[in-house]
């Protein structure tokens, strides 16, 4: 499952946010941790969900909005994309990762 | 500095790709267990491992040195050990390419999209300073960080990186 332990749980908190934003409601249980990615669809569906994200958060922050406290989340854009990508790769869809990131 | 010792450019992501694999290809060979040359995305003006003042995100600046790369004690004249802080780097191509992309993308928000420079170290070249040490990401097998592994002065952890920088080449961005 996604790893958001440590020091990464706001970025966890980060994606949450965005999945309520974006409407990604498929996919609630996954950033919870409590389910894992378990078709290459649902593989497809997170690193899409990434790509979509990143481009509401640099959106939001042109816009000045501050999201759960702090109104430029980089860090956390960058922790969320080594813990999403770095888990599927290892549970084997790669390519899928590889493939979104490619048609961004 | 080394900031603009760029030794190649690209203006598409496969003459990047071609680009990379030839310096793993090159330093990488047949030892698995060394890194050999690792990867480092770099978003201009900012230079290969230091920051410019103005261009470093929300994050206070020590000497060029971004407070949340590494841990500090509370006087900011202290960097302690911290196996999951550091600069980041690539050890992949795959993983450089997203974190290019993503770079490209939001480091200076939607209306300010790209250039991202991607800068190498061959580490035969220069080995890894006293009291640092490349650490893998528990969470991403390709990204590592450079860490510190030993209680140093931010004068000295200053001085490594810029030496590091030195020996550190540039491809420039020139995609759209």
């Amino acid at each position: 499952m996604l790893d958001f332990s440590g020091k990464d749980q706001k970025a966890q908190q980060v994606c949450l946010y965005y999945a309520n934003q974006l409407r990604a409601d498929s996919l609630i249980r996954i950033i919870e941790c409590k389910a894992p990615v378990s078709s290459k669809e649902e593989a497809l569906a997170i690193s899409r969900f990434f790509w979509e994200m990143l481009e509401a958060s640099a959106d939001d922050r042109d816009n000045g909005v501050i999201i759960l406290g702090e109104v430029d989340l980089q860090h956390w854009m960058e922790r969320s994309m080594n813990i999403i990508s770095g888990y599927l790769s290892s549970i084997g869809y790669e390519e899928e990762w590889e493939k979104i990131c490619d048609e961004a | 500095m080394s900031d603009g010792k760029y030794v190649e450019q690209f203006k598409t992501v496969g003459e990047l790709q071609e680009a990379i694999d030839k310096l793993i290809e090159e330093h990488r060979i047949a030892k698995k267990k060394d890194l050999g040359v690792m990867f480092r995305i770099v978003v201009p003006p900012n230079e290969t491992t230091t920051y410019k003042e103005g261009s470093q995100g929300p994050y206070q600046l020590v000497h060029g040195d971004r407070i949340g790369d590494y841990t500090f004690d509370t006087t900011l004249e202290w960097v302690l050990p911290d196996q999951t802080a550091g600069l980041s780097f690539s050890k992949s191509f795959s993983h450089l390419k997203s974190t290019w992309k993503m770079l490209r993308k939001h480091a200076k928000g939607k209306n300010q999209s790209g250039p991202a420079n991607v800068a190498s170290w061959i580490l035969e070249s220069r080995k890894i300073p006293d009291g640092m040490a490349f650490v893998k990401d528990p969470k991403n097998n390709n990204h590592y960080f450079l860490a510190v592994v030993e209680k140093m002065h931010i004068s000295k952890l200053v001085t490594y990186l810029r030496l590091i920088s030195h020996a550190m080449a540039t491809l420039k961005d020139l995609t759209n």
